[in-house]
């Protein structure tokens, strides 16, 4: 089965991780542009950080037979510094024409600052002018009405919802989302937001259509391996395989392949990688047994 | 340097394989960002050419790629696509008052691609060796394809790079498992300081049990020192390490650059 985890932050996962997930049939990821946790302070920080998601993140993703794609834009949690979030919106367009970034994100609200609203509302300008998808962080705290008060926005912007998706969804959330026309993401993490067992029987009520699985796994506690596990449990517990391979693929390429940037044909067919290219001081392999491995990618 | 003719004659031949919606969309870029003025729209344009211009190669006539040759020598030693010809075309007209700030702060946030697209084209500007110092930076990078672009085939390393730095393209090519004969004008850059930081380099992989490129003799050929000698004599030699070491040793025979280049393509 072959996935696509269109929610993952790659910068804080290590080589380990990109091992296992292309061992578990992940073929792409979308990175989204966030937080770090650390909060930034000043801008350049976020010009090198978004350079690595067009740069070194990518290259280090090919290494491993993984497409790695991203998303750009201001997080709402850094939104409520304003000398800075002025300071990002400036440098922003240049990133968001970049290849490969195939929607602006993650974005959306935090605290639901006025703040917040602002750099929200500017950036969702901006998604226009590129003509490029959306990508919804949705609030922890009073998740529900940050949830509605964002599709609002959106509409009032009138951003069509086909190419919008409202992402950590719940069982709280999913209807309204579905019912205004949004897709609807489900973060899939191993203590918080939505466990998989939940997100199967979530997948039994909802179906497949417009339901994305993804696991935003960062730098807190997280699995990288969510997208491919939920499946496989969804395999186990009757579900099949066409609705199975909706939301944990299809339905990913679906919205974001809107963008022009996101293409099947990037990761179908044969791909060699020769990790015998990297022996250097600094690259990715250091001191162990280059390998040459043959990844022939077919469907299922 | 190039000649003004030469660079018209590159935007020529690269527009002549464009399709006439790429052409116009490269045309009506290279018209706006040749003005001073509107120099600032040149990073956001050389982004979206990914949109508008296929990364398709190009069939080429032998006559076109003989000129090419003399405009960029070692064209045809590295891959050139369609969008990398293009890029290259709006980073040419950009007015020579305003390239180095405009590039320089475009290297900065440039993705993978372009950062290929940019280096391969830096040879081509009219005031080339203000970029020397970028060049170098690029050396430094871990990118695989990006090191490719700066290395192989790009005539900007031999023309314009101080010896240190050359030194350190040749020795980072050997770290990096790349070949060494795609390098444009390899034989000119050999020098003592570099053979010798290369037979310190054999000293160090031989102790380890590691072997080391066939091409790496290449560059110590007329600089072989008597402690390298020794550490032959006492080697076992086998396969082409053997002859090509017994070669190296013999006053009669001269390895030839198109041996040399043989040797590159087989090991």
């Amino acid at each position: 089965m072959m996935y696509i985890d269109p929610h993952i932050h790659m910068v804080s996962r290590t080589t380990d991780d990109y091992e296992n997930m292309r061992d578990a049939g992940i073929v792409a990821v979308i990175e989204p542009a966030f937080w770090l946790g650390q909060p930034r302070t000043n801008v350049g920080s976020f010009k090198d950080y978004f350079s690595t998601l067009v740069g070194w993140e990518r290259f280090r993703a090919s290494q491993f037979g993984i497409k790695h794609y991203c998303t750009m834009g201001l997080n709402s949690k850094e939104a409520n510094n304003e000398a800075v979030a002025e300071e990002v919106i400036e440098i922003l367009p240049q990133f968001i024409a970049k290849e490969g970034v195939v929607a602006i994100g993650e974005i959306g609200y935090d605290d639901q600052t006025d703040l917040e609203d602002k750099y929200f509302r500017i950036q969702l300008e901006m998604a226009k002018e590129f003509d490029l998808p959306v990508m919804i962080h949705t609030p922890h705290r009073d998740k529900k009405q940050g949830t509605l008060r964002s599709m609002d926005v959106i509409e009032e912007h009138e951003i069509p919802p086909h190419l919008v998706v409202i992402d950590h969804n719940n069982e709280e959330t999913v209807k309204a989302v579905l019912d205004r026309g949004f897709w609807a993401g489900f973060t899939i993490y191993p203590k918080t937001k939505m466990g998989k067992q939940r997100m199967v029987e979530v997948a039994k009520k909802y179906g497949s259509t417009k339901i994305i699985v993804d696991s935003s796994a960062d730098w807190g506690v997280s699995d990288p391996l969510s997208v491919a596990r939920t499946g496989n449990l969804m395999l186990e517990q009757g579900i099949s395989k066409e609705d199975v391979h909706k939301l944990c693929y299809q339905n990913a390429l679906d919205i974001y392949g809107q963008s022009g940037q996101f293409n099947e044909s990037d990761w179908l067919g044969e791909n060699t990688i020769n990790q015998s290219d990297l022996l250097d001081g600094n690259s990715v392999l250091r001191g162990q047994e280059p390998k040459i491995i043959n990844y022939k990618s077919a469907r299922n | 340097m190039t000649s003004k003719q030469d660079r018209n004659k590159f935007i020529e031949i690269t527009t002549s394989k464009l399709n006439p919606k790429e052409l116009d969309w490269l045309n009506s870029k290279i018209n706006i960002v040749s003005k001073t003025e509107n120099a600032k729209k040149f990073g956001v344009f050389f982004s979206l050419a990914s949109r508008f211009i296929s990364k398709g190669f190009c069939e080429w006539k032998i006559s076109e790629v003989e000129e090419l040759k003399n405009i960029y020598p070692g064209f045809k030693k590295s891959p050139w696509t369609k969008l990398d010809l293009s890029r290259v075309c709006l980073m040419i007209v950009l007015d020579k008052t305003i390239n180095k700030k405009v590039l320089l702060d475009f290297f900065k946030i440039a993705e993978m691609k372009e950062q290929i697209s940019l280096y391969k084209g830096l040879f081509l500007l009219s005031n080339a060796s203000e970029f020397s110092h970028q060049f170098t930076e690029g050396i430094r990078t871990n990118m695989v394809n990006v090191f490719d672009s700066l290395a192989q085939g790009n005539p900007f390393a031999q023309a314009y790079l101080n010896e240190n730095s050359w030194n350190q393209l040749i020795l980072k090519s050997l770290f990096m498992e790349r070949k060494l004969y795609p390098i444009q004008d390899i034989d000119k850059g050999k020098n003592e300081n570099l053979a010798n930081m290369l037979q310190d380099y054999i000293k160090e992989r031989w102790v380890a049990g590691r072997e080391v490129s066939l091409e790496i003799w290449r560059m110590i050929d007329g600089f072989l020192r008597d402690d390298i000698k020794a550490l032959i004599a006492k080697r076992g030699l086998e396969g082409n390490e053997k002859e090509i070491i017994e070669k190296l040793l013999d006053q009669n025979i001269t390895i030839s650059p198109e041996d040399w280049d043989a040797i590159g393509k087989i090991n």
